[in-house]
Formats: structure tokens, C-alpha cells, sequence
């Protein structure tokens, strides 16, 4: 609709433009109007926030958990092919909100023939040695108001726009996972599986 | 056309101003920004108290649908207005659709209130700069006919340049800024494009005036 109705697509964005901008926010008593300082306020707030916290964990040995057979292990960690690293990036959204580089999954679509061996690389690199290739696990942050009228940072609800390439490994991992969940969830948790 | 509201403490009266503007609104073809003391509130969530008169709150509504009005959204704050313990948003500002996309980036800024009740309000544009703004691919590029050639011949240079199996996130990096010349290069600038059209318009209905225009030009002078 919004690609007909160009007039209408541009109103809605502009006032949904208005609605998110913030040009002053109220932090630790003081109000913030310059950009400068509603920047590091916001990096202050939310590096806070997501701080790990200092307290112990609780501890989970000796429990007796469920665990899954030999074939299965070995089945999930057979090698990757091209064919379900495909499949991964068809199973996303292609106009949802972009990670930090800026590229959607309707491009990763759209020249799949021409960068799908650097992808399955990347991929394969992370299941062989666990790791992240740098530049990946970074992520943009956006505050989505709470409510009409935010004046605090607490009014907002941050979003992680991750890379498209973790999402391939996150999606990746959890059609893995989905086949042998139903071995090591006890029956009354049912819920966690889908189509259970 | 700027209308400034002081309204009344009664509904009744405050009913005949809401029909005044509407009037106004109506007579005069311009697009109009309404704002002052409306001495009324939307929402209950606008009053300290919760409490929200509603025969007085709903003939406003009405007025600002009638008259086709867009909320400025008071920036950092909820109130404007201070008496004891009572805290009420009665101070705003509206305009029509047309006003708010000529003027995107005005917001409305709350400033200290002195020996008012009411606080001081400021419609203002801020030009900031933010900075440095990230590459964003567009999905509408894939429609051009010839994005996939472009972008496979962009690409094979990038491999060029950082070749190697795992030099994925520096190419696409380098893709990014390759992508975004590509786009000056084959839309060019939409806001210079935006006005020539509009110009164009303009010659051809001042044209429409004096000749009649050939079928191909009606149909141009529509957009």
C-alpha cells in the first residue's frame, strides 16, 4: 500500500519521524537539549543497563537433565551444507530493519548466486571453530517510545538490530536445535516446542 | 495561518471557539497551526488527577478530526500547567498534515514556567547535526533493471581488493560505499528531482490557463 500511496507513505513517515525524534530527555535530575550531551546520556543509560550483573549465578550440577542420543549428537553436528544455509536466509524477512551494515535480507536474496560461497564460508567458520568473525556480533541499538510523550530514558524500549549474518547463524542453529528439542524437554514444558 | 487559542473555563464557551476556528479553518485555504491555552485535556492520562471531563474532552476531539489537526508531541515532559498538587497538558500545539511535512523537523519544547502557572512552550526547528549516518541499503535499488549487472561488476572488484575466503564483512563493507555513488549515480538527487517536477507542473497549469494543453501534457501536469 504504502509504495501506491506515496502521499499518505509520506505523512506516515514523517510523523512517525516526529514521534521518535528526541530533542530534550530528562537524566539523573538534569534535562538534556544539546545532541552532544543527549548522546553520552543515552550511552550512560544504557551501557548501565546492560552491564552484567556483579551477583553469582546459581549453580545447576547433579541435576538429572535429559539428554540426547549419540546418532542425534552426531547428526547435529554433521556438516553444513549450502542447501540449508540457503534455506536459513529464505526463512527471514527481507524488509525488516537492517543490522549495523545496513544490507536486508532482500538483498542477501536478490544476489544470493553471487555472494552465497563468502557466506557459507563465514558460516562454516563459525560451526568449525565457534567463533564470530569480527564485525558480526555488533549491533545497533534503537528506543522505541514506551509511551505518548517519553521524557525519560526509561520510557523507551531499546531494540537490537543485529547483523544479517548472525541472524543466518541464529536461525541456522535453531532449526538444529528444533529436531532434537522434544528428547531433552520433559513433556510438562511442552509448551517451548512448537507444534507440541 | 497561525491561530492563537486562549479558551474559555466552560464547555458551552469553549464549544463556540472550537466552532470559530472551524470556520476559519475553512475560509481561509491556508494550512493552519492552532496552538495556545486550550484549557482542556485528550486524554485522561494528561491530568495529575486521571479524572477527565468528558462532554468537554470529546467536542474536543471532535474539533481537532473536523479541522484535521496533527499534535505537536511535547518534548521530555508531560504537563504544562501547575497549580498545587494538580498537573494538567492544556497548553499545545496543532497543525494540519500539509503544515507538519513542509516543516518535518519542528518539535515542541517545554521551558521553565517562572511565576506562571502555565509553562513557557517554544515551536522550534532544531537543525542538528547527529553526525556521521550509517549506509542503509534500500530494497527498492533491486528493482532497477540493471542493479544485478552493476552490483556483480562492483563486486568482482571489491574481490579484487580484499581477496580470500573470509573477507566477507570488508566487502560488503566497501559495497556499502560503491552502492551509494551507484544510487547518486543512476536516481540522482530526489530533492533537486522533486522540485524541477513541481516546477514543471507549475509552467504547465500557468500554460493550462491560457491554451489548452495537448493530451501528453495533461497527463504530465497531473504528476
Amino acid at each position: 500500500m504504502g509504495d501506491k500511496n506515496p502521499h499518505f507513505f509520506h505523512i506516515s513517515a514523517s510523523l512517525r519521524k516526529g514521534r521518535n525524534y528526541i530533542s530534550k530527555i530528562e537524566h539523573n535530575g538534569s534535562h538534556l537539549v544539546s545532541s552532544n550531551d543527549i548522546k553520552e546520556g543515552t550511552v550512560n543509560f544504557f551501557s548501565s543497563l546492560f552491564r552484567k550483573p556483579t551477583c553469582k549465578r546459581i549453580e545447576m550440577r547433579g541435576l538429572g537433565f535429559s539428554k540426547i542420543s549419540e546418532a542425534k549428537s552426531i547428526w547435529l553436528e554433521r556438516p553444513l551444507s549450502m542447501e540449508e544455509v540457503k534455506q536459513a536466509v529464505w526463512d527471514c524477512d527481507g524488509s525488516k530493519a537492517p543490522g549495523p551494515d545496513g544490507f536486508t535480507f532482500s538483498f542477501y536474496k536478490k544476489v544470493w548466486n553471487i555472494i552465497s560461497l563468502d557466506v557459507f564460508m563465514l558460516v562454516k567458520s563459525f560451526f568449525k571453530t565457534s567463533k564470530l568473525t569480527k564485525g558480526i556480533s555488533s549491533f545497533f541499538v534503537t528506543l522505541i517510545p514506551k509511551s505518548k510523550g517519553p521524557s525519560r530514558f526509561s520510557h523507551f524500549h531499546p531494540i537490537s538490530l543485529i547483523h544479517e549474518l548472525y541472524k543466518i547463524v541464529a536461525k541456522l542453529l535453531s532449526i538444529k536445535l528444533r529436531h532434537v528439542l522434544t528428547d531433552v524437554i520433559s513433556v510438562n514444558q511442552s509448551i517451548f516446542i512448537a507444534g507440541c | 495561518m497561525i491561530v492563537g487559542v486562549y479558551a474559555a473555563s466552560s464547555v458551552k464557551e469553549r464549544d463556540d471557539l472550537w466552532e470559530e476556528i472551524t470556520t476559519l479553518k475553512f475560509a481561509f485555504e491556508l494550512p493552519p497551526v492552532v496552538l495556545g491555552d486550550f484549557n482542556e485535556t485528550l486524554h485522561a492520562h494528561e491530568k495529575s488527577s486521571g479524572h477527565l471531563n468528558l462532554s468537554g474532552s470529546t467536542s474536543f476531539h471532535k474539533f481537532i478530526s473536523n479541522c484535521e489537526l496533527v499534535e505537536f508531541n511535547l518534548q521530555g515532559h508531560r504537563f504544562t500547567w501547575f497549580r498545587g498538587d494538580s498537573m494538567n497538558c492544556i497548553d499545545r500545539a496543532f497543525a494540519s498534515l500539509d503544515f507538519q511535512l513542509q516543516f518535518p523537523s519542528l518539535s515542541l519544547c517545554r521551558y521553565p514556567r517562572g511565576m506562571s502557572d502555565h509553562c513557557q512552550l517554544l515551536l522550534q526547528s532544531p537543525e542538528v547535526d547527529w553526525g556521521w549516518k550509517p549506509f542503509r541499503f534500500i530494497n527498492c535499488w533491486l528493482s532497477h533493471p540493471s542493479f544485478l549487472t552493476d552490483f556483480e561488476a562492483l563486486w568482482s572488484d571489491s574481490c579484487k581488493e580484499f581477496p580470500g575466503e573470509f573477507s566477507l564483512i570488508k566487502k560488503l563493507r566497501i559495497m556499502g560505499k560503491k552502492l551509494r555513488q551507484w544510487n547518486k549515480s543512476i536516481f540522482g538527487d530526489q530533492n533537486i528531482k522533486l522540485v524541477d517536477i513541481q516546477n514543471s507542473i507549475t509552467t504547465l497549469k500557468n500554460l493550462s490557463e491560457v491554451c489548452p494543453l495537448f493530451e501528453t501534457e495533461k497527463k504530465s501536469s497531473k504528476g
